[in-house]
């Protein structure tokens, strides 16, 4: 009995021992992972400081542009004045680690079309796949912009048949002229409607042009990060002035100020996955322009400030040749394709001196962003790391050396078997 | 047990097949030596044919000689060894009894040129390699020519791991590594001969 527990016990030690040993890797496994389907992300945005329809022509002053993928590209535009070379620059970066910096495209004293001039148009852009990180950024920016120094005849003739009438004759027009702007501001301040109209007569006589217009620059950006991707949009604040020189002070007759407009889209960058490719989380915003107008009608003797509600556009002298009408844009965002998402701040729209030729149309701060991407797909591989043998001098004695003695030892045992088989045969 | 054989058969049978399956691999494991001689015979004549032509000239003067294929043919006169010569030393490339390793220069160029060749099994071209003597002489034929070098001193033993002895050298001089003692690899056998003289290809 004692003889079965010690060989028990010692089978026992040789499974425990065998388990041991088998449990223990004789190489450490090894990972190789290979990406089958790529990462793939896109980030555009674009920003337009000032959009001028100029009793039928269309200026774009101001304006950035900029777009990244991951194949990877990086691209950017920053124009002065668009159409005008002088004050464009591009760059383009397909392929890895690839760079472009063109210098700063400029011009001054640009006339355009004989109705404005452009102080100092610059376009500035860069585009860079450096590092597996595409990044482009643009500006388009001027100085400011005057409109329309030869376009103040029309206008004083438009004016000009009121001041030959009687100052009775000139009451009701201007009255109209005015619109309800001026009625309610009137009587609160006990003013004398005649002396108010002879003020904004002669000061049509001193005004030095139909608009000035400063401007900040558009600004463009796509980049790119280890984690994530964004595209962002800003088209800077103006100042429009509207007859500059109108009143006795050289005050405009109305000056209206326009903040920033701004759109975003943030991208996440997923990780990779050996599972299906995950779209990628894209988060748009938009921060539109706040518009502010000041009256500097000579008449009241002092400036009125006035804000425009998004979604109820302000008309001022509705009904004359000087009908303008101002309108905020607000924004919004919304799904693109393929999961993509887009941010767009629309800016604030200018209709002036609609009793002129059509007047001038403005279009100002205008932003928008898109991006959007998906997970690259992994695939893992388990694989065994290479067998390291030590460097010996080759092998060229040992094999086969034992076979013939272990063959003769199978041969014996085969003889011992017949004999076996022999003598069990004997009686 | 001769009862049990007496009373069940099927014991009886099973140790019958057995024998029979033991004879068989007996007679397999026996003659194992005598089929790799006769492996590496037939592959000679292939090589040395392949050793002839005009494709393998062209990759030995390109110095892309595969592995596996003939290289040069070695002639130890004093033990009446003439084999051709493989590129390499895998274990598959020394079917063909000797070859020669890559990582050396070419037979007859100049440094330290090694050939390992099998001593018991694959026509064992290095199988009396220990009964050289200096002066004895060692000629190698390249398809591009051939040359003549001399042993200046007997064999000796190095343990396996002992690359120095196919280092590189700045004299022109050949060495041959075989196992030792004969049925093991415990140890090597090397011969060290230095150049002579060459000699143009035929």
């Amino acid at each position: 009995m004692s003889r079965v527990r010690r060989i028990g016990a010692l089978g026992l030690t040789s499974l425990v021992l065998c388990a041991l040993m088998g449990a223990v890797p004789a190489h450490a496994v090894q990972e190789e992972t290979t990406i089958t389907v790529p990462e793939a992300f896109i980030a555009s945005a674009s920003a337009r400081g000032l959009d001028i329809n100029l009793f039928g022509n269309h200026i774009t002053i101001g304006s950035a542009n900029a777009l990244i993928d991951s194949s990877p590209k990086a691209q950017a535009q920053g124009a002065g004045v668009a159409l005008i070379a002088g004050t464009v620059a591009d760059a383009l970066a397909t392929g890895p680690n690839v760079t472009q910096t063109p210098p700063q495209a400029c011009v001054a004293n640009l006339p355009l079309l004989g109705l404005l001039t452009v102080a100092l148009a610059c376009g500035e852009a860069s585009a860079t796949t450096a590092d597996g990180l595409p990044q482009a950024a643009a500006i388009g920016k001027i100085a400011s912009v005057d409109i329309g120094g030869n376009l103040l005849t029309p206008l004083l003739d438009a004016v000009g048949a009121l001041v030959g009438q009687t100052v009775g004759a000139v009451v009701d027009p201007l009255t109209q002229l005015l619109g309800g702007l001026l009625n309610p501001l009137l009587g609160a301040l006990n003013l004398d409607l005649q002396s108010t109209v002879d003020q904004l007569l002669s000061g049509l006589q001193q005004v030095t042009g139909l608009l000035s217009v400063r401007v900040g620059p558009a600004a463009a950006q796509a980049i790119t990060t280890n984690d994530k991707v964004n595209g962002t949009a800003i088209a800077q604040g103006a100042v429009i002035e509207l007859l500059p020189g109108l009143s006795p002070l050289g005050a405009p007759l109305a000056t209206i100020t326009v903040g920033d407009a701004r759109a975003t889209v943030d991208v996440t960058r997923p990780s990779a996955t050996t599972a299906e490719p995950s779209p990628a989380v894209a988060t748009p915003a938009f921060q539109a322009a706040v518009v502010k107008v000041d009256l500097g009608i000579p008449l009241l003797g002092n400036i009125t400030s006035i804000p425009v509600s998004l979604g109820a556009p302000l008309t001022l002298l509705a009904g004359t040749p000087l009908e303008s009408t101002i309108s905020v844009g607000g924004g919004s965002t919304g799904d693109g394709p393929n999961g993509s998402k887009f941010a767009i701040a629309d800016g604030v729209s200018l209709q002036l001196l609609k009793g002129l030729n059509g007047g001038i149309g403005i279009a100002l701060a205008h932003a928008e962003a898109a991006g959007g991407g998906r997970s690259a797909r992994l695939s893992v591989r388990q694989i065994a790391p290479p067998v390291t043998q030590p460097e010996i001098l080759a092998r060229t004695g040992a094999d086969g050396a034992m076979l013939p003695m272990a063959g003769i030892a199978l041969l014996l045992a085969a003889l011992a078997g017949r004999r076996l088989l022999i003598r069990s045969r004997r009686p | 047990m001769i009862e049990l054989l007496r009373t069940k058969p099927w014991v009886r049978r099973g140790i019958s097949a057995l024998s029979v399956v033991l004879l068989l691999g007996g007679v397999a494991l026996v003659g194992y030596p005598f089929f790799t001689n006769v492996w590496q015979a037939r592959l000679q004549d292939q090589l040395g044919k392949q050793l002839a032509s005009p494709e393998l000239e062209q990759a030995y003067r390109a110095r892309a000689v595969e592995t596996g294929d003939s290289l040069t043919r070695i002639r130890i006169p004093a033990l009446d060894v003439d084999a051709v010569v493989v590129e390499g030393v895998t274990p598959s490339a020394l079917r063909a009894g000797a070859g020669h390793y890559p990582q050396t220069p070419l037979p007859c160029e100049a440094g330290n040129v090694a050939i390992a060749g099998h001593r018991t099994t694959y026509g064992k071209p290095f199988g009396n390699l220990d009964r050289l003597k200096a002066g004895d002489t060692i000629e190698l034929t390249t398809p591009v020519g051939g040359c003549v070098y001399q042993l200046v001193k007997a064999p000796f033993i190095v343990e396996p791991t002992d690359m120095s002895v196919i280092d590189p050298t700045a004299e022109r001089m050949v060495t041959l590594t075989t196992c030792h003692p004969k049925g093991s690899a415990a140890q090597r056998l090397i011969v060290q001969a230095k150049w002579v003289k060459d000699v143009q290809a035929a």
